[in-house]
């Protein structure tokens, strides 16, 4: 045959295919979903018989009437393996056209099972033909979306869809799972819901975690069983039932810690041989993170011994021994954190940062798991001589470390008596000692590293040290010319404290901080000039040189972007002139990062008739702006990620026959117990210094006192909208 | 847009499209040489169909690895055949297996256009990939344009169209003066070549106008087929269009049964035919939910009106189709009307399936036209939107046509009208004010409140009210409802406008600017795309100043007047005894601004700028 008209063949095979494997999915779906019909939209489930809402919510786009999630871990007893089935049911009663807009498109995944039906103000059900249902590649609704599959979605217009409609829709999922599963969710969503119920039943051969807080009911056990793989009602299922109803929708606010404030339930499913598995008692209301941290230690023992062999080859003992025990603490750490990314970059791109040439990680950016984060360090303080402690902690977002439920919750850490000094999991740039987000404040549990898994091994409580907005500080000095109407800058900006750890990745983006650490650890001074060196030596460069200079000036020119756009967010820029890391911070907790820049403009002198303004408030860059509601009230605390200090140091030489005007106007003082904005004004001839210090002095502000931190918002808010009038003398 | 339209698919087209993984490697990618060669058959059953044969060559010169990817796209009235590639260093000829899926477009639900496309790693040593394949389109109406700018920059493209002897093929070039390279045309009797060299590449902009309004590219039009001493008339005039159209549409079977009860009912109390009208076009608006569908046949053929009736839901041509139904069955002569709107360049002196994107319904009224767009939700009776402004239209006459346009009235129809009366507090300003909308400005705010969840509107409208900005206090209790057609859109509020004082006890600058319209809206200079508006935009804002007592206007800023083709900018200042009335007005003409306007937009704009923070200066007496 022809060899054209052979491809012609497959290629119309291929389309024909497709479309075939279209309608089998679709068909296959109707089945299954036919199958689960009776068990989710069963008539008998009375539940499902309201059709109205509470007069109380008719300003609502659209009312959860009724929902049901039924989530089970089942367990195959043929091949011996574990799945998870979960089954969502809702009857949404929409009350206006956007909730019309909202819900106008039903999507579906065709491995899954899933139905959909319009019940009409008058009580006609109707059914959604889901045959006509297209593929789509385009975005999905968070609502249709789960964690199971990723496959494509399916989509269907849902027709003659009006207000008081009333759609009921449901969607089945299964999945086999080797991972433990953890689910931290709150009881009420953007939609208000009348009534819902959320069951879990768990099969033999798994391990329950369940837990609710800030008033959610609480899950009862209904001895009657669940079901299990065949659909059978069993006693030895365990079936745990949640009832609630009347859950308004949840009402967003800034800084809103979600997982304490709202009704939510924590729940993780782990196998039978998965970390923190259970055969004994199977089912647990909490999880003890201490049982978490003696597991953790002992599970991954292997893995703390083959990690703590790589870290022993980037130290030098000799040299560590003879330091004091701070620098100990901090080389051994620091050593740790190299070990640890040199695992995970390449061996390739490793030999090109040894060398001095730097190559863009922005794409390798990781996390140590605390478990082998505290396992090791505690090894490695041991053989160098420094005693430790471990401790356990919760970021302060997910609540109490008693009403911990899942091992996201729980982040290990280590106390080195000597030092003072809590020591958590390191990103690419955490500093030795430099604390992590959330957890500033909180209650901690600590052992002595040799007490952990002894009998005699008690655990202490402690309070780990708060947030200090001394030490959490922004400090950009700037430096502003006038001339015409241009403004020039030069601004030397650093950050301190846990802002480092915010800023780090915007800012070390490229891997310098890695060569410094590769040079501090080898004891080299001059490795930075290395790749001058190696420019120098090869006239011709070979092309793996060519190559990696290519790469080189490519990432230095977007690093400069990068640097610019970060710039941007705060500055007028017109022309960005040059930036340095003068500092990476990197070093130890007291090390600042600190980057120098420059740049032009000329948006910040306007004409004031035959004067000058000088739009000196926006020199402090953009503050919060609260809308009218926040203004007026606050239903719950703000919890912010640190208490912390913003200061701007800014000195401004006017030209020559220029006087400003209206400096009074400058000098702010708000002061409470919440916060601070105090800006103040000198002039030395013909140079003015402006000051701010915006301050939080807590991290968590409660409702109550949510109004003073208002007065500091607002007093930065004005602030950045002062104008000096500059005349001529 | 929901009509069926192959210039939809133009921003992937049609001489090559390449996605491409890293914007570095993209820069070191160029197309060496690209031939199209254009030709025309007829098949088995003695219809004509169209192949595009390609044969593009690239070089990759940079020093990484890069992986790129080619995509081609096709429908249901084209195939893609013999797709092969040669590459490596001796060049070696292989067979491509490429992946196909559907492609979805933003905005359509439903479409028949699909993607093919595959893979290929450029290496240092293996820099050269030749592709070669044909797409075949086997209905000669649906014939793709061709454009010649493509993602990656272009050394030499050639485009040879050759024409048989029993095919009467017209070629339409536009915008041919739109660019800088020249493009040479060598016609001979039957075939016709295109090349030009050091092609750009396409770029792709926020805002920008679509690829047809800007880009050279040939539309081919077949008007005849000749066989023997028979002709075939295809699209030989716009005759011939209207024709296609008319047999799709009288193929729909409509059945108006079942909104026979509604449209008596939507009528029964209209005094007049032309509340009749209203009634129903604004059920229709109302009701009816706009999903786009471009599949197949349906991308050109409205669905029947009772299952646009019975979903809810339906495209243009659906909505279009259902209210010409309604319409008729309340005793009008209501027409189908097909369109192209400002989204495409063209006019029906091309009869092309390529000119319409759009349908609309044509009320006959008293011996006047009335366009009803219903898709165009809150849109008042005879006002129309932006986007069909100035557009030819073609009408259904039964069997001849109608072939007028929408008139074309700038920003006027579709304004911002700002009035306010303030005083002088001492560090800001406290007054009344109040906004009017038309047009387009009405119907896209009724759109964003009613898409809004009941008790989110209020907050909508009072930000909308203060321009956003938190410097503005509004004090405002109430917002249009839906029935706020045929009525001035009017918001009334008090306002206070902070921070736009500075008080330096004997002098006070007070800056009256509200809203800062193109405040600081330059356009960056290394950007080489047009820039579009939504739709033509006219803002008019009138502050007024009231001086108080012992106090003297001691400066006032000067006017500013820019006018120009494309666009007006006025600020005016003007004191009558104590008050001083600050007067914007603002009209961007047609709502497209072109890279050689750019400069002086940008000078232009700053100018505005700089006004806009200039203020009034006054003395104590």
């Amino acid at each position: 045959m022809n060899k054209l008209v052979i491809l012609f063949l497959l290629l119309s095979c291929t389309l024909s295919a497709q479309k075939k494997r279209s309608d089998k999915e679709l068909k296959k779906f109707e089945e299954k979903s036919l199958k689960y019909f009776k068990t989710v939209f069963g008539e008998d489930d009375k539940s499902f018989n309201i059709s109205k809402a509470p007069n109380k919510w008719k300003d609502k786009a659209a009312v959860v009437l009724f929902q049901k999630i039924h989530i089970a871990f089942l367990r195959n007893t043929f091949t011996d393996k574990n799945s998870t089935r979960g089954i969502i049911r809702k009857k949404i009663l929409l009350q206006d056209k956007s909730a019309i807009e909202d819900f106008a498109e039903y999507f579906f995944q065709p491995s899954d099972a899933g139905g959909i039906k319009i019940i009409k103000a008058n009580g006609e059900k109707l059914t959604v033909d889901l045959k006509k249902a297209i593929k789509v590649e385009t975005e999905v609704p968070d609502r249709y979306k789960d964690d199971f599959h990723s496959e494509n979605f399916y989509k269907i217009a849902i027709p003659n869809l009006e207000v008081g409609d009333i759609i009921d829709y449901f969607k089945v999922f299964t999945q086999d799972y080797s991972n433990n599963i953890e689910l931290i969710a709150t009881l009420n969503s953007s939609i208000p819901i009348l009534s819902q119920q959320i069951i879990f039943d768990v099969d033999k051969h798994w391990t329950f975690y369940y837990n609710s807080i800030n008033d959610a009911p609480e899950f009862v056990q209904d001895k009657k069983g669940g079901i299990d793989l065949k659909g059978r009602r069993r006693k030895i299922v365990k079936r745990f039932v949640l009832n609630d109803s009347n859950r308004p929708a949840e009402q967003k606010e800034r800084w809103k810690p979600r997982f304490k404030t709202e009704p939510c339930i924590k729940i993780m499913a782990i196998q039978q041989n998965g970390f923190m598995a259970n055969k004994k008692e199977p089912i647990q209301k909490t999880l003890d993170p201490k049982d978490v941290l003696k597991s953790g230690i002992s599970t991954f023992k292997l893995y703390i011994q083959s990690f703590q062999k790589n870290v022993e080859n980037e130290l030098d003992g000799k040299s560590i021994k003879k330091m004091n025990a701070q620098n100990r603490v901090e080389t051994i750490y620091r050593g740790m954190r190299l070990a640890f990314l040199k695992l995970n970059i390449s061996k390739e791109n490793l030999n090109l940062i040894e060398d001095g040439f730097t190559e863009s990680l922005s794409h390798y950016y990781y996390e140590i798991r605390s478990e082998i984060f505290a396992g090791t360090f505690v090894k490695l303080l041991d053989k160098y001589e420094l005693d430790s402690d471990y401790v356990i902690a919760t970021p302060k977002y997910y609540g109490t470390l008693d009403e911990v439920t899942t091992l996201k919750e729980i982040i290990f850490g280590v106390y080195v008596p000597e030092t003072k000094e809590y020591y958590w999991p390191f990103d690419n740039y955490l500093s030795p000692g430099s604390s992590i987000e959330g957890i500033d404040g909180t209650k901690a549990l600590t052992i002595h590293q040799e007490k952990l898994g002894r009998r005699k091994g008690v655990f202490q409580n402690v309070d780990l040290p708060k947030s200090d907005y001394k030490k959490n500080i922004i400090t950009n000095n700037i430096d502003v010319s006038i001339e015409d109407k241009t403004t020039s800058f030069a601004c030397n900006l650093t950050f301190e404290g846990s802002f480092k750890k915010s800023y780090s990745p915007k800012i070390l983006y490229h891997t310098e901080y890695m060569l410094d650490e590769i040079l501090f650890l080898k004891n080299k001074k001059d490795g930075k000039s290395l790749l001058d060196k190696k420019k120098k030596k090869k006239k011709n460069p070979n092309k793996q040189l060519k190559k990696t200079l290519k790469s080189y000036d490519e990432l230095n020119d977007d690093k400069s972007e990068i640097i610019e756009n970060f710039i941007s967010e705060d500055f007028k820029v017109d022309k960005f002139e040059t930036y340095s890391i003068n500092k990476n911070g990197v070093e130890n907790k007291s090390s600042p990062l600190e980057l120098s820049y420059s740049f032009s403009s000329d948006q910040y002198i306007t004409k004031a008739g035959p004067n000058l303004f000088l739009n000196i408030g926006e020199l402090i860059g953009g503050q919060v702006e609260l809308s009218d509601t926040e203004l007026e009230k606050r239903r719950y605390s703000a919890e912010l990620n640190f208490a912390k200090s913003i200061v701007n140091n800014i000195n401004i030489t006017l030209p020559e026959g220029l006087i400003a005007h209206g400096l009074e106007d400058l000098k702010i003082n708000v002061d409470n117990s919440i916060g601070s904005f105090i800006s103040t004004v000198t002039q030395e001839g013909q140079t003015l210094k402006i000051s701010t210090s915006k301050i939080y002095k807590n991290e968590i502000v409660s409702a109550e006192e949510w109004s003073n931190l208002v007065k500091m918002l607002e007093a930065a808010y004005d602030f950045t909208q002062k104008k000096l009038v500059l005349k001529q003398k | 847009m929901n009509f069926k339209n192959p210039l939809l698919r133009i921003g992937f087209i049609i001489l090559t499209f390449c996605y491409v993984s890293s914007s570095s490697s993209q820069e070191d990618l160029i197309i060496t040489e690209s031939n199209l060669n254009v030709s025309f058959d007829l098949d088995s059953n003695l219809d004509p169909v169209a192949s595009y044969s390609y044969h593009i060559c690239y070089e990759y010169n940079g020093v990484i690895d890069y992986s790129f990817s080619k995509a081609i796209f096709f429908d249901n009235n084209s195939e893609i055949k013999n797709l092969v590639k040669r590459s490596g260093k001796k060049m070696k000829k292989a067979k491509i297996k490429p992946v196909i899926s559907d492609y979805q477009s933003e905005g359509i639900f439903h479409s028949d256009l699909k993607l093919m496309y595959f893979e290929h790693l450029f290496k240092e040593s293996e820099n050269r990939l030749c592709i070669e394949y044909t797409k075949e389109i086997n209905d000669i109406r649906f014939i793709d344009p061709i454009y010649f700018h493509d993602v990656c920059e272009s050394n030499i493209i050639k485009v040879n169209i050759t024409v048989p002897k029993w095919l009467d093929l017209k070629t339409v070039e536009i915008n041919f003066n739109k660019t800088d390279q020249k493009i040479k045309i060598v016609k001979n009797k039957r075939k016709t070549e295109y090349s030009l060299s050091n092609i750009p590449k396409a770029f792709t902009d926020r805002y920008e106008p679509s690829r047809s309004c800007v880009y050279p590219h040939i539309i081919l039009v077949p008007q005849k087929i000749r066989q023997g001493s028979d002709q075939i008339d295809i699209f030989s005039d716009v005759g011939d269009l209207y024709g296609w159209y008319s047999d799709l549409v009288s193929s729909v079977s409509n059945n108006t049964q079942k909104f026979e009860e509604l449209v008596s009912e939507l009528t029964k109390n209209k005094t007049s035919d032309l509340e009749k009208v209203k009634s129903i076009y604004y059920w229709v608006q109302d009701n009816i939910r706009y999903v786009a569908f471009e599949y197949g046949i349906m991308g050109f053929k409205p669905e029947d009106c009772q299952s646009v009736f019975g979903n809810k839901f339906g495209d243009c041509k659906g909505m279009a189709n259902l209210t010409k139904e309604m319409l008729k069955l309340a005793g009008f002569d209501a027409r189908l009307t097909w369109i192209g709107t400002t989204d495409l360049p063209y006019n029906y002196n091309i009869p092309s399936l390529v000119v319409d994107n759009h349908m609309i319904c044509t009320v006959f009224l008293d011996k006047e036209k009335y366009y009803l767009d219903p898709t165009e939700k809150y849109g008042d009776f005879g006002k129309n939107a932006g986007r069909l402004q100035g557009k030819q239209v073609l009408i259904e006459d039964q069997s001849n046509y109608i072939i007028d346009s929408i008139p074309f009235n700038g920003g006027k129809d579709h304004s911002y009208l700002f009035t306010g009366n303030f005083d002088l507090n001492i560090d800001q300003l406290v007054g009344e004010a109040e906004i009017k909308l038309t047009g387009d400005q009405k119907t896209n705010v009724l759109n964003s409140i009613f898409s809004m969840a009941q008790n989110d509107r209020m907050d909508f409208v009072r930000n909308f009210t203060a321009s956003f900005d938190k410097n503005y206090e509004v004090d405002i209790d109430t917002y249009p409802n839906e029935d706020y057609r045929d009525k001035n859109f009017l918001l009334e509020f008090e306002m206070i406008k902070k921070n736009s004082v500075i008080n330096l006890e004997n002098e006070v600058y007070v800056n009256l600017e509200i809203g800062n319209e193109f405040g600081g809206y330059s356009i960056d200079e290394d950007r080489i795309t047009p820039i579009k508006t939504s739709s033509p935009v006219f803002i008019k804002k009138v502050i007024t100043l009231n001086i108080p007592n012992a106090w003297k206007i001691n400066y006032i800023p000067e006017n500013l007047q820019i006018a120009n083709e494309n666009y007006r900018l006025n600020l005016n200042f003007k004191q009558i005894d104590s008050t001083i009335t600050y007067t914007k007005t603002i009209e961007i003409v047609n709502g497209i601004l072109m890279p050689k306007d750019f400069d002086k937009w940008n000078s232009d704009i700053k100018q505005l700028s700089e006004k806009y923070e200039d203020t009034i200066i006054l003395e104590k007496m």
